[in-house]
């Protein structure tokens, strides 16, 4: 069994090219087998197939439902590979019906998403402004200093940047939804 | 119970707690959904999910049991009452829609 990893840095809030860039991946027969931190993705090779990936997010309170778990593969999708609350679903069979199915659902989990980015941002502002701020008051390494602030600062900004993607995303899906 | 403010209900909502007179698990609801509806309303899985959460926390459906993995729902009192309001509704709206599409064809001929 021959295994293949691949780097992709496409922001997780940009799930339809991933969900794009997984089935053209699984056209050339390398299917997802491991997602893990940093946008490595491991994949198994195998015979090319044409497969549909799609991405979940679980709600941070409540994690992993076997209830969630179950229905999903009642309706005939697999869990290629999960990464945090991150799910990477997939199917073989054509006909399969879409996971959401409605737009008022699809915006649950973009708000599922944009909750997710906030509690992951928040609680490190503090902290790294903290620990730059120690930097530069000690002198000890100026260089470091001088590169980790604006580091963090991007960081921090490319999160907020994600949040707000994602609330335009949510604002254009809501103005769709049927009567 | 105040009924009126879940009305009008979503087709898919108002299958949705139709398919639940009896207690049933999501896959379940979801085939008896299509079915019931000739085909033309398809849920899917996490549409479903988001659904039932949604659904419980208005009290329109409850937990009946578990098993094999599969949480089954039922549908309270509350919720069947909402039902019979909504197909009120919908009975009034087929009087009226067939009382003028009959007199077009009337019309027409």
């Amino acid at each position: 069994m021959s295994v293949v990893r691949k780097w992709n840095l496409t922001a997780l809030w940009n799930d339809d090219r991933i969900e794009r860039w997984l089935e053209d991946m699984a056209r050339q027969g390398l299917h997802l087998e491991k997602v893990s931190w940093g946008g490595l993705f491991t994949f198994r090779r195998g015979a090319p197939k044409r497969a549909t990936y799609r991405i979940d997010i679980a709600d941070y309170r409540k994690g992993l439902d076997i209830d969630y778990l179950q229905l999903m593969t009642d309706a005939g999708w697999r869990m290629a590979a999960q990464w945090s609350t991150w799910y990477f679903w997939r199917n073989d069979a054509p006909g399969t019906p879409e996971i959401f199915t409605d737009a008022a659902s699809r915006a649950q989990k973009y708000r599922r998403m944009a909750t997710l980015l906030l509690l992951c941002t928040l609680p490190q502002v503090p902290f790294m402004l903290n620990s730059a701020f120690q930097l530069y008051r000690s002198h000890e390494f100026p260089g470091l200093a001088q590169a980790l602030l604006p580091l963090a600062t991007a960081v921090i900004l490319f999160n907020v940047y994600g949040y707000v993607r994602l609330r335009v995303k949510l604002r254009t899906l809501e103005r769709t939804q049927a009567m | 119970m105040d009924v009126q403010r879940f009305l009008p209900l979503s087709e898919a909502s108002y299958y949705v707690l139709l398919a639940l007179d009896a207690p049933a698990h999501g896959y379940a609801v979801m085939q008896q959904v299509e079915t019931a509806s000739g085909g033309q309303v398809r849920i899917g899985p996490g549409t479903l999910y988001g659904a039932f959460a949604t659904l419980e926390k208005q009290g329109l459906i409850e937990k009946a049991g578990e098993e094999e993995r599969r949480k089954y729902y039922r549908m309270t009192a509350l919720g069947r009452a909402v039902v019979a309001a909504q197909l009120g509704r919908l009975e009034t709206m087929v009087v009226h829609g067939r009382a003028v599409v009959a007199h077009d064809k009337g019309e027409a001929a």
